[in-house]
């Protein structure tokens, strides 16, 4: 365009200058007129009609003026349109001429290349130093290797601007040769393609993003198809073992490939996928189980493009799940195996012990007489041997029987069952002076009967190990607490803690994990009598209800037990 | 005339038996007692009642639950659906603890649910006050 206004404005001067010299002319005119009519004394009429015309021409004059004007005004907005455009576009214009060996550049390429228009004369030695050091060896080859063919080329290249920026340039010319053929003149224009270049950059990098979440899928074949049924896509692990041959091109040959006995059921779905229905659907392919998903994919304006096909291997997953159902199936028996064993303990190992304490009974009762020096003494080890043996055998069943918590949940107030407990054990309460303080007032959804069990084992536990000399005192209190504030409880939930301190003989607090388990015994039979079942029945209750139960204790100096059960 | 109470005990423990049969005599009570090795000896016995050949009826039934062929609770339900026995006290003497059990049986009818003592002397106390409060 700014050529075609070049080349205009020669022509408009030239308009120009003709007009002001007819105006000159008829400035002449004039006066070789007045001369007439001073010679040949023309009449009034004739002297007035000579004013009519010349005020005519002066009218013509103004008009062409103001047309130039115009002219020449509009040019100038031609001129401001255009570098608009090209500053709106980044696109600059440029000309390099035979004549100059330099560059004539539009405002716009100047700003495009970071630099103030007009602050530099460009030749090809200075606009190489601009390019990106990677690119100049390709741009250099490439301008060589247009000069072979003289048609018009394009280089897309890099430039690196004063400040460091990297812009992508794109760059278009033409050859302009004179009569003779030579090149006297190149023309053209470069764009500025960042913004371009970068969008399908990121294209491109989203395009390698979802192509490898497609590749790592795990036993997954992942094909896409456009909505002409296509293939744009297929990748996956599993898509070597789906499709070895690489055979599969569109939706026809995925088939083939895939379904080659019945393909009615994808063919179904491909369609339905089109429409914007998903679907799914388990399948044995090559001795393989596969989950096929078909999904619609949308463009962002919500119509479907295509369809993915996604062909997940779960052969492995439904291998791991019935090793798993067989692993449950064992564990439920072994379960059943063990309340078997509890049963088998409760009838028929007790039904020998009972049998031989009573008949050691009637041994002793009838035949006491006849027995000699330790024979006696013989008698009363063995029943108290089996007497041992049968709480031994009573304390395990009750730990076997303890069982995780069904239906049988109830609100249950605790203060309740502990004045329930004091009661049964008033007379060992009584006999060792003991002073139970209990303020506790929670009510929590439990199993009454084990909760029953858990004070009557704590209880049991301080009055047998309170000291001889100081009256017993048991203080039992509960408090709400929340999880975060104890270590080894599930944070959002909160807890009732239930307190249970004496001032008896306590115990070293190294053993405060120990004592919970099973069999675990800290004075001999001599001095205290036990199964070591006891704290363990008390865990497994605590546990049960999803709780924690944990010891602190000094020797000397009393033992406190804590239980912390949720709170609905 | 007045005649020896009778006692009826279904009970396939050999030693239970003699422990059992022992208990009754330490309590000096008089009680004729004929002891069954199984719920099935027992309904054999107890056949010639519904016949009506046999003439003195049972006072008391001393049940275990767990034996062999017939066991207690088939006893007990057969005892509680004829005419001629379902008045006739019936209680369980058995190894197991559970209530369930314990339940299960008051309901069908059971006077009584106890748990074999694991010593003898609790045995001839038990023995002593099933025999008080049902014979005497």
């Amino acid at each position: 365009m700014i050529y075609f206004f070049i080349w205009l404005l020669p022509a408009v001067l030239t308009g120009l200058i003709v007009l002001l010299f007819k105006y000159r002319n008829s400035q002449k005119n004039v006066e070789l007129l007045s001369e007439e009519l001073r010679m040949e004394r023309l009449s009034r009429e004739q002297a007035e009609q000579n004013l009519i015309r010349q005020e005519d021409l002066l009218v013509n004059i103004e008009k062409i003026a103001h047309d130039l004007k115009e002219a020449s005004f509009k040019l100038v907005q031609s001129e401001t349109l255009l570098k608009e455009a090209e500053a709106l576009s980044h696109n600059g214009s440029w000309e390099w001429s035979q004549e100059k060996n330099a560059f004539y550049w539009s405002d716009e390429l100047y700003r495009i290349h970071g630099i103030e228009p007009e602050s530099a004369e460009v030749d090809l030695r200075f606009y190489l130093t601009l390019i990106h050091p990677d690119d100049v060896q390709y741009f250099v080859t490439t301008l060589a290797d247009t000069q072979n063919t003289l048609s018009p080329f394009s280089i897309d290249y890099r430039i690196v601007r004063a400040d460091g920026s990297i812009r992508y340039l794109s760059l278009n010319g033409t050859f302009k040769t004179d009569f003779s053929g030579r090149v006297n003149k190149v023309l053209g224009n470069t764009q500025d393609v960042t913004e371009l270049k970068t969008t399908s950059l990121k294209l491109e990098r989203s395009e390698s993003i979802y192509r490898a979440i497609a590749r790592n899928v795990p036993d997954s074949a992942v094909f896409l198809f456009d909505e002409n049924l296509c293939l744009l896509l297929a990748e996956g692990t599993s898509v070597k073992s789906v499709d070895p041959g690489s055979l599969i091109l569109d939706v026809d040959s995925f088939h083939k490939v895939v379904f080659p006995v019945d393909h009615r059921q994808s063919s179904e779905f491909i369609e339905s996928a089109l429409l914007g229905h998903e679907n799914r659907f388990h399948c044995f392919i090559n001795q393989k189980t596969f989950k096929i998903s078909y999904t619609p994919v949308y463009v962002s304006g919500g119509e479907v493009f295509g369809v993915m096909v996604v062909m997940h291997d779960i052969t492995d997953l439904e291998r791991t799940q019935r090793s798993l159902e067989v692993k449950v199936t064992e564990l439920n028996r072994s379960n059943k195996d063990l309340e078997q064993f509890a049963y088998i303990a409760s009838h028929d190992l007790q039904e020998p012990l009972r049998k031989i304490r009573a008949f050691g009974e009637r041994l002793k009762m009838k035949y006491a007489n006849l027995l000699e020096g330790e024979g006696l003494d013989y008698i009363s080890r063995m029943a108290n041997a089996s007497e041992r043996m049968q709480l031994l055998i009573d304390d395990l069943l009750t730990f076997s029987r303890i069982s995780r918590p069904g239906d049988e949940l109830q609100p249950l107030k605790l203060e309740y069952t502990i004045s329930q407990v004091i009661q049964d054990l008033e007379y060992s309460i009584e006999k060792k002076k003991a002073v139970v303080h209990v303020d506790v007032k929670h009510e929590l959804k439990v199993v009454p009967s084990q909760l029953r069990q858990l004070f009557q084992n704590l209880f049991s536990n301080s009055l047998k190990f309170a000291k001889e000399e100081v009256p017993l005192l048991i203080n039992v209190t509960s408090v709400t607490v929340s999880g975060q504030d104890h270590e080894g409880l599930q944070n959002e939930k909160n807890y009732c803690k239930i307190e249970i301190a004496d001032n008896g003989i306590g115990f070293d607090s190294q053993y405060d994990r120990k004592i919970f388990t099973l069999f675990y015994r800290l004075h001999s039979r001599n001095e205290y009598e036990g199964t070591g079942i006891g704290l363990a029945i008390c865990k497994k209750i605590v546990e049960n209800h999803n709780g924690l139960i944990e010891a602190d204790a000094e020797k000397g100096k009393g033992a406190t037990f804590r239980i912390f059960l949720p709170v609905e | 005339m007045i005649r020896n109470k009778v006692i009826l005990i279904a009970e396939d423990d050999a030693d239970d038996r003699l422990l059992i049969k022992e208990a009754f005599e330490e309590n000096q009570t008089s009680a004729t007692i004929i002891f069954f090795e199984n719920g099935e000896e027992l309904l054999n016995y107890l056949k010639d009642f519904s016949k009506g050949e046999a003439a003195i009826l049972p006072d008391l039934f001393i049940l275990d639950l767990n034996m062999p062929k017939t066991n207690g609770k088939e006893v007990l339900k057969y005892l509680k659906e004829q005419n001629i026995f379902k008045e006739i006290p019936v209680i369980i003497l058995t190894t197991s603890k559970l209530r369930e059990e314990e339940k299960n049986v008051l309901t069908m009818g059971a006077a009584g649910f106890y748990t074999k003592p694991s010593s003898f002397t609790e045995l001839v106390d038990l023995t002593a006050s099933v025999y008080r409060t049902w014979i005497v």
